[in-house]
């Protein structure tokens, strides 16, 4: 079992006072995080600015998270996100869409490895975009927003060393893809 | 530690998410595995290009549109009460008064017969109110305001029966051009101004009898606007102030100037339109919003119009301050921060 660091408290210590700061505090990456779970950017303004209301109220009635106000808005945002996900069946759709242009796309990597900066970014992007559910979550909450395993169990509503394992996997998985690619090379062992 | 251990370890190892015995642990290893030590130069290598690609599609920090800022901060239900609930409590009083007022002339004035004038015209509403005007008229002391729980008929007959004569003898004995003599006070007509420019109370009266007083505000407002030369005992004195909306360039007409004149007559959405002229560019939209609902706030207590306005002062100011702290150089949150200040101050 994967144990973690469990020291991140600085941002619990650092809450915002008032619900103008906290807005803008976590407007944009909230922004960010929900746009890439949808894949849309209308669609995660409107989740956003939900989030917001709920906490806008929460915080009129004196009723806000006094810690942690990071993980509470990342777990409404992510709430959302996967009930509209759910609902729409995007994540399904989206599959479906990326399977087509990866099959009609026949320029993959060429022999050579010459693939450009760009383009081998999107590429990387795509595969993210191919992970599942949980596995998309979790690396981005990690590595584009940089928070911890405990934040990030707190949002998802898992423990710390299935936050750790769930990312290992992915991370596995996104190696296999890229190496197969010929984006990553292969272990010289 | 055997490599079926160590390897799901590496994600968080080069993450730097281990506690220090597992990531010693874990580089110990790495030293002596080959295997191992080549699987996590792989994951090394999908970080870096996750890292990068993250990091490269995010661009700019995306903000909420200026609308969704807008409804986020007009979403709680309460904020609407407390901006609009003395707009909506007045409006029901004037819309009785004002019911009263256009009725009376017709209903007081008796006819040849000596009876009252015919309400076979009137919709049921207006024609039980009309009733009600005759009970109030004769030996029947029945309330006529009902915004509060009518009260037992042994509790109510002297004081309210009286009161309610006073109003209705000034209505009937009012001069003959028929306009009647209503206390229209600069508050009610301060209310009838923001009635008619607030669409959100024009939806919650468009239901008729939505206020339940027999009129609605929307119709006692129609009656105010109408010229029926024919009906003059129906007119009201003419007041264009009520229809016309407050001149946009008002707005600049600084309530800062006006303060020391009269606090009260302060208008609620001059002065906020006067704040989001002035607020200067480099405050973000959050800000900007939250600086109008300020206004408005502080406009609500200036008017006297906050039931604990100390508390409510209290509260705005704080927030002013921490705002102030925030930026020192924006020059609409000292004028709050003085008017609020100077508003504390006052008895």
């Amino acid at each position: 079992m994967i144990r973690t660091k469990t020291t991140r408290t600085r941002q619990e210590k650092n809450q915002p006072e008032t619900f103008e700061s906290a807005m803008q505090a976590y407007e944009s990456s909230l922004l960010r995080y929900a746009t890439r779970i949808l894949g849309d950017t209308n669609t995660a303004q409107d989740i956003v600015q939900d989030t917001f209301i709920k906490l806008f109220k929460a915080w009129n009635n004196g009723q806000h998270p006094k810690v942690n106000l990071k993980g509470w808005l990342y777990r409404v945002t992510h709430n959302q996100a996967v009930d509209h996900i759910r609902r729409e069946s995007r994540l399904r759709v989206l599959h479906e869409e990326q399977a087509e242009t990866l099959e009609a796309d026949p320029s993959p990597p060429s022999p050579s490895g010459t693939l450009s900066r760009k383009d081998t970014l999107a590429t990387v992007l795509t595969y993210v975009q191919e992970l599942a559910e949980m596995e998309q979550m979790v690396v981005l909450l990690r590595l584009q927003e940089g928070m911890s395993y405990k934040d990030i169990g707190n949002v998802i509503g898992r423990t710390e060393g299935s936050v750790g394992s769930t990312l290992h996997y992915a991370v596995k998985k996104l190696a296999g893809k890229l190496k197969q690619a010929g984006i990553v090379e292969g272990g010289s062992a | 530690m055997s490599c079926e251990t160590i390897q799901p370890l590496l994600t968080s190892y080069l993450l730097d998410e281990l506690i220090p015995r597992e990531q010693k642990t874990v580089r110990a290893h790495l030293k002596t595995c080959d295997r191992c030590r080549a699987e996590s130069e792989e994951i090394r290598a999908t970080l870096s290009l996750l890292d990068q690609a993250l990091a490269e599609s995010s661009g700019a920090a995306p903000v909420l549109t200026e609308d969704r800022r807008a409804t986020v901060f007009s979403s709680d239900d309460r904020s609407f009460w407390k901006h609009h609930g003395r707009t909506l409590q007045l409006a029901a009083s004037i819309s009785i008064l004002l019911g009263v007022g256009l009725l009376l002339p017709k209903l007081i004035n008796p006819d040849d017969s000596g009876r009252v004038a015919s309400t076979s015209s009137m919709g049921p509403a207006k024609e039980q109110a009309a009733k009600r005007i005759q009970r109030a008229r004769g030996e029947e002391r029945t309330p006529f305001i009902e915004l509060t729980p009518r009260p037992s008929p042994a509790a109510a007959a002297p004081d309210t029966a009286s009161a309610e004569r006073s109003i209705l003898e000034k209505a009937a004995t009012a001069p003959t051009d028929g306009r009647l003599q209503l206390p229209l006070t600069e508050e009610i007509a301060e209310t009838l101004v923001a009635i008619q420019e607030d669409e959100s109370f024009a939806a919650l009266t468009s239901t008729e009898g939505h206020l339940d007083q027999g009129f609605s505000a929307r119709e006692a407002e129609d009656q105010v606007n109408k010229k029926d030369s024919n009906d003059p005992g129906t007119g009201l004195p003419d007041t264009p102030w009520l229809r016309t909306a407050t001149p946009r360039a008002e707005a600049k007409q600084t309530m800062l100037e006006k303060s020391g004149a009269g606090l009260d007559s302060i208008q609620v959405d001059t002065f906020v339109a006067y704040v989001n002229d002035r607020v200067g560019d480099s405050v973000d939209a959050a800000t900007r919003v939250r600086l109008r609902v300020m206004a408005a706030e502080l406009a609500d207590i200036l008017r006297s119009q906050q039931v604990n306005p100390q508390q409510a002062l209290g509260d705005l100011i704080k927030e002013l301050r921490h705002l102030q702290k925030r930026l020192p150089d924006e020059p609409v949150v000292q004028e709050l921060l003085q008017l609020a200040q100077k508003a504390q101050n006052l008895p």
